[in-house]
């Protein structure tokens, strides 16, 4: 399984804000979800990979080529085996949805009019509507129409599914499944949205403060990890047992318990049956990790 | 460059079908109130690229699209070129637009010749050469102010460099006339200049001088759009 992008120690300072160390891979085959609060480092890390910002440190692969310190007409090259959809729809309001098709088909090689029509049918975009005209939804759908009819390798989304409702993010994660089903494709996908992410991601990164907290499997979220709610009893029983070395769990003070974050939610329950425990979601596990006491 | 090009067409189409309205009308009646048709060229010239000119500069700062714009396969380079391209052409295209409404204007003053307002400009007859010569000063001086603000968009965006285009200009025409030597205020160097121009090595010279000027911009503008962050 090869990487598509690979991210090595990156780092970019700014007055105020410093984007430490941050290093994960986007293999084929799979979707990467970037996590974390708003400022935490999560926009600056994707302008870094398109070359949006110049990094301060570390390295950065697009299909095996160092694009940190590359020639500007190479990395262009390079954008055309990647599609990008922002949190703003960013073509200009006075375009209509053909003309930003025909823009766009003037900038990709492998632009597809078949796929972008397919998939402006689809989303029900009216084609001689302005971009100024489309709804924050529409605009969205458009955005990640042209995406795809770039036939990338690599799709890197910053909160692409911001703005849609519930019954179009799930068509749109359905059209992301199926751009991931080729094995040759990949995606990173930053979202606060992270229902999307424990339904689409492979992988979850999770980045605050311009540091990476974590960088796990969703499986070894969703799948084992879990919310143990403890009463205080409960809770000095499960420091005690031994079970778990100190600073190995969070935990989350709430009014009337704690909430203990375990790494296997099946051993746990095997060892205490009497403390309730849930599966962990990325939404509890984010927390948890972020505003959580080590034990 | 042809995408950034065709970007700045599809972006100004709209506005640039109004613009080319009003300044028809506007056109013909400053010919008919001042009674000179080689009026109209560079005011329609002016008024067209410069209005345009900024409104497109102005969209690049909405919904950031000049970052989407990055995060396609445009070069940084292709931007800046598309973009001098474009600008250009715009500046020809309003320019050819102000000569054809000062023929249509001539048309009508001898079409017309009991109109007293139009009287003026069918006595005074039409001269190709001058006309030409409007249009080639209206293309290059729209170029040098467009050569002078547009690395400063490039450099800073368009809300910041706008404080700055004043004072450069300023600077860039008090450095030229320094550099130029003489008595520039004077009338004589005036007519003198004008003299020069005015002749078919003149007309080259200036279209030798706006490719040089708005060139050498077009280069200073790539370098700088290279250090800038979104």
């Amino acid at each position: 399984m090869s990487n598509l992008l690979n991210v090595e120690n990156l780092s970019k300072h700014y007055e105020g804000f410093d984007l430490q160390d941050i290093s994960f891979a986007v293999p084929a085959g799979n979707v990467v979800g970037l996590v974390g609060s708003n400022g935490a480092g999560k926009s600056t890390t994707i302008k870094s990979i398109l070359g949006l910002v110049r990094p301060s440190g570390g390295s950065i692969q697009l299909f095996g080529e160092e694009t940190v310190g590359m020639p500007d007409s190479r990395f262009a090259q390079l954008r055309q085996r990647v599609g990008v959809v922002f949190d703003t729809c960013a073509f200009p309001a006075e375009s209509t949805v053909d003309e930003v098709g025909r823009f766009m088909a003037a900038c990709y090689r492998n632009w597809s009019t078949a796929k972008f029509n397919q998939l402006v049918e689809r989303s029900a975009l009216p084609r001689r509507k302005c971009v100024r005209e489309l709804s924050r939804g529409m605009g969205m759908k458009l955005s990640l129409a042209c995406a795809l009819a770039a036939q990338p390798d690599l799709l890197i989304l910053d909160e692409a599914t911001a703005g849609l409702d519930p019954i179009a993010r799930d068509e749109a994660l359905n059209i992301l499944r199926e751009f991931v089903a080729d094995e040759s494709h990949a995606i990173l996908m930053s979202s606060h949205i992270t229902s999307d992410l424990d339904k689409l991601a492979d992988y979850i990164l999770c980045i605050d403060g311009g540091h990476m907290v974590f960088s796990v499997e969703t499986d070894s979220i969703t799948g084992l990890a879990g919310v143990a709610q403890c009463r205080q009893a409960d809770f000095l029983a499960v420091a005690e047992s031994g079970l778990y070395a100190p600073g190995t769990l969070r935990t989350l003070k709430q009014p009337l318990s704690t909430l203990v974050l375990v790494p296997d939610r099946f051993a746990f329950a095997q060892a205490f049956p009497n403390i309730p425990v849930e599966h962990a979601d990325i939404d509890s596990f984010m927390n948890l990790t972020l505003k959580g006491e080590l034990l | 460059m042809k995408a950034m090009f065709l970007s700045d067409v599809i972006a100004v189409r709209k506005y640039l079908k109004q613009q080319t309205i009003i300044a028809f009308v506007v056109g013909i009646f400053v010919a008919a109130m001042s009674g000179s048709l080689y009026a109209i060229p560079p005011f329609i010239g002016f008024m067209i690229a410069f209005s345009i000119s900024f409104t497109v500069i102005a969209l690049d700062e909405a919904s950031n699209w000049q970052g989407f714009r990055l995060a396609l396969p445009l070069s940084r380079a292709d931007v800046v070129r598309g973009r001098y391209a474009s600008l250009l052409a715009l500046t020809c295209y309003s320019t050819l637009l102000g000569v054809l409404a000062a023929l249509i204007a001539y048309g009508l003053a001898l079409l017309f010749p009991g109109v007293s307002q139009l009287a003026e400009l069918a006595g005074a007859g039409l001269d190709g050469f001058a006309m030409a010569f409007v249009a080639v000063l209206s293309v290059f001086l729209c170029s040098v102010l467009l050569a002078i603000m547009l690395p400063l968009c490039f450099c800073f965006g368009m809300t910041k460099a706008i404080r700055w285009v004043p004072l450069v200009a300023v600077l860039a025409f008090v450095l030229f006339f320094a550099g130029v030597g003489g008595d520039v205020t004077s009338v004589a160097w005036i007519v003198n200049v004008f003299d020069a121009l005015l002749t078919p090595v003149g007309l080259a010279a200036m279209v030798a001088l706006t490719v040089v000027v708005y060139g050498g911009s077009c280069l200073l503008a790539g370098k700088l759009y290279l250090k800038r962050e979104f």
